[in-house]
């Protein structure tokens, strides 16, 4: 019973990175109905964009909370500008092109942002510079028999604190009132005078805000992230949009849970080493049996 | 007017291809360029992409001077003569050309095969296959294992029935061989693809490609977790491919085998396209509804689609893992199907010449690139390589989405 609310507790902070992720998927096929390919790139970078903020940052001299405070910050930022710079390039252009050229736009850029990190930060993977990690990170607390980690209690809290956050913006704000508007017509929200193009980089931004994050919160959890972190991850968080219902922000939360939840179990009290494999198990058999997802609706359909 | 420019394009492409190509092998690889290129040009007139040199013929003599009007006969005259020439063409190329260019040439070929059964799926049937590499593996692994002593299979079907080790005594004594193998792995690949379809082809779109990409994962964890058949990721053996006393050992050998199954495949495809069920595909590409009013069953119509496409993938392993000698889940990544899927769309979808001009540029191109970069960087070039290659995907489907051969209204 420990055993299985420790497993529990690990399923949920995996789950929490796959939300954050399958955010920026979700919020992006809402407004385009396009799946974001590169997005797990976008992840990627932010991981490094937050390993190089914390060496910078403990070389100032500074430490603990303000320190992670920062590095979050600076990879959300970094992420979003990334995710911006890819909108722009990549998919502004072929914005009325057939979906298979969008497709091979957003595998360029994955191609592209994969070597380009490294390039400039080497093959090997990035460690998370030992003097920049807060030591009360690594305290537990336990409960009824299983320990839980002060960083998977930050990690999930912070998770949860930017999901709150995200659906404050977009069911309470004018940006996210346009964001809605674009998402249900976007041709009668441009006629009511929505700016669509600065709409679409808002959206890019934020989903991509979130992976940076999710980025982060990776690199703390297992100390060093490699180039190749980005398509496997991303895949999977396309899988927890999917299941939780595409196109819908409280679907991809779930969906992400489910997922960290699932595979965690499948680690730890079925076969291990098709960990990764269940997911795209899930994956496919959710697409068959129920395309909208949990909480989506009909017109999320199968494009 | 179209045709012609995209033969003035393509004639272009295969200029600076030449081009990119000069500083890495000297004069024997600008010549085999220029012998492609021009080539390509002709295969693209036979195959009906740009006018074919006897119609730009025909139109500039006086109308009463000609003999026939029937312009079909006429281009299908011109059409034999430009097969003879692209044959001959390829049939000298490897005693131009020295051994890395050869060995770049066969892998051209091959990749020229992948593209053509992808262009089945995804040009014709607008299937977006993700997962089109995981046939391509099924085949190589097909072949490897075939090819090996029953024992392996045995043991390893043992496990999940033991009934069936009667059945596979004959396959203990020995492997069933490359020539058997090579259709039976495009067949194990298509039937793969019949399981999978079945489920995945009630998606559409980009559903279908994720979906896709799902199963490529799972192919590759398979062969990565089920050592006692596959070996697990150290890989396979597979056998040298032999006729009677002679042994396809070299890189030469390996292109002409890869140059037989080229041309039959052409040929078949040719004949697939113009028949009823190309036909059909044609229909449902236009209008389902209208396809499907008229008869035609869509679902059985893309299935073969799919089918068609993985068995030409399966037939691509084969003839990949026989050179290679020996194959790890590895080589069957991702990106792969993401190379071949460009080599298709760059080219052009539904132009059996453009897919071949997307595969020889995509496939030369990297290699160009090595050399390019090789004399300008002292390390590091294989990384730039792929950013540059990303960085071109982009631009390309920025610039020229329907591809370099394709027409506008074929960006569907």
């Amino acid at each position: 019973m420990a055993d299985f609310l420790q497993q529990t507790v690990n399923g949920l902070s995996l789950g929490c990175v796959y939300a954050l992720l399958a955010l920026g998927y979700t919020m992006v096929y809402g407004i385009l109905q396009l799946i974001n390919f590169a997005h797990g790139e976008v992840y990627m970078v932010g991981a490094y964009a937050g390993i190089l903020a914390a060496g910078w940052l403990v070389a100032t001299g500074s430490s603990g909370l303000l320190l992670l405070s920062c590095v979050f910050l600076f990879a959300m930022a970094y992420a979003a500008v990334v995710g911006l710079a890819v909108e722009r390039i990549a998919y502004r252009p072929l914005r009325d092109a057939p979906r298979l050229c969008l497709l091979i736009s957003a595998m360029g850029v994955s191609f592209f942002l994969q070597n380009a990190v490294m390039l400039t930060q080497g093959k090997g993977d990035k460690v998370f510079p030992q003097e920049a990690y807060p030591a009360f990170l690594d305290g537990v607390i336990p409960v009824a028999g299983a320990t839980i980690g002060v960083k998977q209690v930050l990690l999930v809290s912070s998770s949860l604190l930017l999901m709150a956050f995200l659906r404050v913006l977009v069911l309470h704000t004018r940006t996210g009132r346009a964001m809605r508007a674009v998402a249900q017509d976007r041709v009668a929200a441009a006629l009511v005078g929505v700016r669509i193009d600065r709409v679409v980089s808002m959206t890019f931004a934020i989903g991509s805000a979130l992976a940076g994050a999710a980025g982060v919160i990776v690199s703390l959890e297992y100390r060093q992230v490699g180039t190749t972190l980005g398509f496997t991850a991303g895949l999977k968080a396309f899988t927890a949009a999917v299941l939780g219902g595409i196109g819908s922000i409280p679907g991809a939360v779930l969906g992400g849970g489910l997922l960290g939840l699932t595979e965690t179990y499948t680690a730890r009290y079925g076969a291990s080493e098709y960990k990764d494999a269940v997911a795209f198990v899930l994956l496919i058999a959710v697409l068959l049996l129920r395309p909208t997802g949990i909480l989506g609706h009909s017109q999320a359909g199968r494009a | 007017m179209t045709a012609r420019n995209a033969a003035i394009r393509a004639a272009g492409w295969g200029g600076a291809t030449g081009l990119l190509a000069l500083p890495m092998g000297g004069m024997a690889v600008a010549l085999w360029t220029a012998c492609s290129a021009a080539s390509w040009c002709v295969l693209a007139s036979v195959l009906g992409a740009v006018p074919s040199p006897k119609r730009m013929l025909a139109s500039a003599v006086p109308e009463h001077w000609r003999l026939t009007g029937s312009r079909i006969v006429g281009s299908r005259r011109a059409g034999t003569f430009a097969w003879f020439a692209a044959a001959i063409g390829a049939c000298v190329l490897p005693a131009l050309l020295g051994r890395a260019e050869t060995n770049l040439a066969a892998d051209v070929l091959l990749y020229i095969i992948l593209a053509l059964g992808l262009n089945v799926t995804v040009g014709e049937a607008g299937l977006f296959d993700l997962g089109y590499v995981a046939f391509y593996a099924v085949g190589a692994y097909a072949y490897a294992i075939l090819s090996r002593e029953g024992d392996a299979i045995v043991a390893w079907l043992g496990c999940a029935s033991p009934s069936a080790e009667g059945m596979l005594t004959a396959l203990r004594a020995q492997g069933i061989g490359f020539w058997a193998a090579l259709p039976v792995a495009g067949l194990v690949a298509a039937a793969v693809a019949a399981l999978v379809g079945l489920p995945v082809l009630r998606l559409r779109g980009d559903y279908l490609a994720i979906a896709m990409l799902g199963f490529q994962q799972i192919v590759q964890r398979f062969l990565e977790n089920e050592g006692a058949l596959t070996g697990g990721p150290s890989g396979i053996d597979a056998p040298r491919p032999a006729f009677g006393s002679f042994t396809f050992r070299t890189r030469s050998d390996h292109y002409y085998l890869r140059l037989a199954v080229v041309a039959i495949l052409i040929l078949l495809l040719r004949r697939i396209l113009s028949s009823r069920i190309g036909r059909a595909w044609r229909a449902i590409r236009d209008d389902e509804l209208a396809a499907r009013s008229m008869g035609i069953d869509v679902r059985r119509a893309r299935m073969l689609a799919f089918m068609i496409g993985a068995f030409c993938a399966g037939v691509a392993g084969v003839l990949f893992a026989a050179k290679q000698n020996r194959i790890t889940p590895s080589s069957f990544g991702w990106q792969e199907s993401i190379i071949v899927l460009s080599m298709v769309i760059l080219g052009g979808r539904r132009s059996l010449a453009g897919v071949i001009l997307g595969a020889a540029l995509l496939t030369v191109l990297p290699e160009a690139l090595r050399e390019v970069l090789r004399g300008a960087l002292r390390e590091g070039f294989e990384d730039y390589r792929m950013l540059i290659y990303g960085a071109l995907l982009v631009c390309m489907m920025a610039l020229r989405p329907q591809g370099l051969a394709g027409r506008r209204e074929a960006c569907g």
